[in-house]
């Protein structure tokens, strides 16, 4: 077990007073708390920084903490003195190190872990929540996928064990969207003694793709064209989720043209969602000197002014 | 293979163990309004998937924060609302990103 320096983790003089700690404490909250932060690894140092703040506020607490502390130093580690006495309890789940030195919680505010290791009846086991990451083409029929996972294992006395992989072959309901739970009910924690198995909840996100982007249920794909398709109107093969179609594309298309196809977007609930095409007119990098003759016999003949709407005021 | 569900309902135990929530703060998340599951007492009560998160963040904020329980409610309609517009600049950028090209 490593110790923890509280006052490192504020980022406090060892002296601060409750003030200070409160400050630092609401400061460092409002940067890393899980609900509102999108820096990294928020959830584990907001962590850090709760059990601190736990640790520090209460005057109680403090002082047997700054005891042990005289014998630890931060990231190394750390056993408390043999005959040191957790003092009890506290309501969190905290780290190993805070209940070795401040002893497991009281009883209401522990959760599916911490009950395991106060009881050696049966006990239902931990409901287990885990990110899928899905594909685009994984969302549109219903869809076998293998999963693997880590789940954590005790002992039947209720001590924790070294993490088991588990691999399960899953069906993916078709349709599922970004940010949805699926639940697959006893597949979680290992019961412990004669209690059910905990549930698996696979939080879906949907992996970005190369080709399209997500609106709700429509996608869309950026195309490609040249001047002269642009201008002249030609027949493209844009590649759909299932397979490629034919799309006509109109003379004078605009960069920025929206082309709707019906039907080929994503599956959802309440019906499928269609592709757009959205234009995008590409120059190529170099031309032939013949070429680039034409170009400027084209632009002679052509009377066309595109910033004709500046001129106007 | 095994099947999956989507549609889940949650008793109470099973949202206070999920969202690391204790029982008694799920009770005062429901008497406040702030969630509204089925069912008439406690012991009915059916919970959504969507509350389980609107539980957890609920008591997480007045946990972390010591926000009263009446401010929550407008706490997580911008957490709600600041996620939404994460999520649309995000696709904005990328649609952009298509069209610029460095």
């Amino acid at each position: 077990m490593e110790f923890k320096d509280y006052y490192k983790i504020l980022g406090i003089e060892a002296e601060a007073d409750l003030k200070a700690i409160k400050t630092a404490y609401r400061k460092l909250a409002r940067k890393y708390h899980p609900d509102v932060s999108e820096e990294k690894d928020a959830e584990n140092k907001f962590k850090d920084i709760a059990e601190a703040y736990a640790a520090l506020k209460d005057p109680g607490k403090r002082a047997e903490y700054d005891e042990l502390r005289k014998y630890g130093q931060h990231g190394q580690r750390f056993e408390p003195p043999p005959d040191w006495q957790p003092s009890g309890n506290h309501s969190g789940d905290f780290s190993d190190f805070f209940e070795s030195i401040f002893g497991a919680g009281g009883p209401g505010a522990r959760t599916g872990r911490q009950q395991h290791r106060e009881t050696q009846f049966s006990f239902r086991g931990q409901d287990i929540e885990t990110e899928l990451p899905v594909f685009l083409e994984e969302t549109i029929s219903d869809k076998q996928k293998t999963i693997s996972f880590q789940l954590p294992h005790y002992d039947s006395e209720g001590r924790r064990l070294a993490d088991v992989k588990k691999t399960l072959n899953i069906k993916i309901p078709k349709g599922v969207t970004e940010g949805e739970r699926i639940r697959l009910k006893g597949q979680g924690g290992p019961a412990i003694g004669n209690g059910q198995n905990g549930d698996l909840y696979l939080h879906i996100r949907l992996v970005p793709h190369p080709l399209y982007d997500v609106e709700g249920h429509n996608l869309i794909i950026t195309v490609p064209i040249a001047p002269w398709e642009a201008i002249l109107g030609t027949k493209i093969e844009v590649p759909t989720l299932s397979g490629n179609i034919n799309l006509t594309l109109p003379a004078n298309s605009q960069t920025g043209k929206r082309l709707r196809i019906k039907g080929k977007g994503l599956v959802s609930k309440t019906g499928v969602g269609d592709l757009y095409a959205v234009i995008k007119i590409v120059v190529p990098e170099q031309f032939d000197e013949e070429t680039r003759q034409l170009w400027e016999t084209l632009s002679n003949k052509t009377k066309f002014n595109p910033r004709s709407e500046w001129s106007k005021s | 293979m095994i099947e999956t569900s989507l549609t889940i309902e949650l008793t109470l135990k099973e949202v206070c163990e999920i969202a690391e929530v204790p029982a008694e703060v799920l009770i005062t998340i429901v008497e406040e309004g702030i969630l509204e599951p089925k069912g008439s007492s406690p012991d009915e009560w059916f919970f959504d998937i969507y509350m389980l998160n609107i539980a957890r963040r609920a008591s997480r904020l007045h946990r972390d924060f010591e926000i009263e329980w009446t401010g929550i409610p407008l706490y997580l309609d911008m957490i709600k609302e600041l996620e939404k517009l994460r999520s649309e600049n995000k696709l904005l950028k990328n649609r952009l990103n298509r069209f610029l090209l460095d």
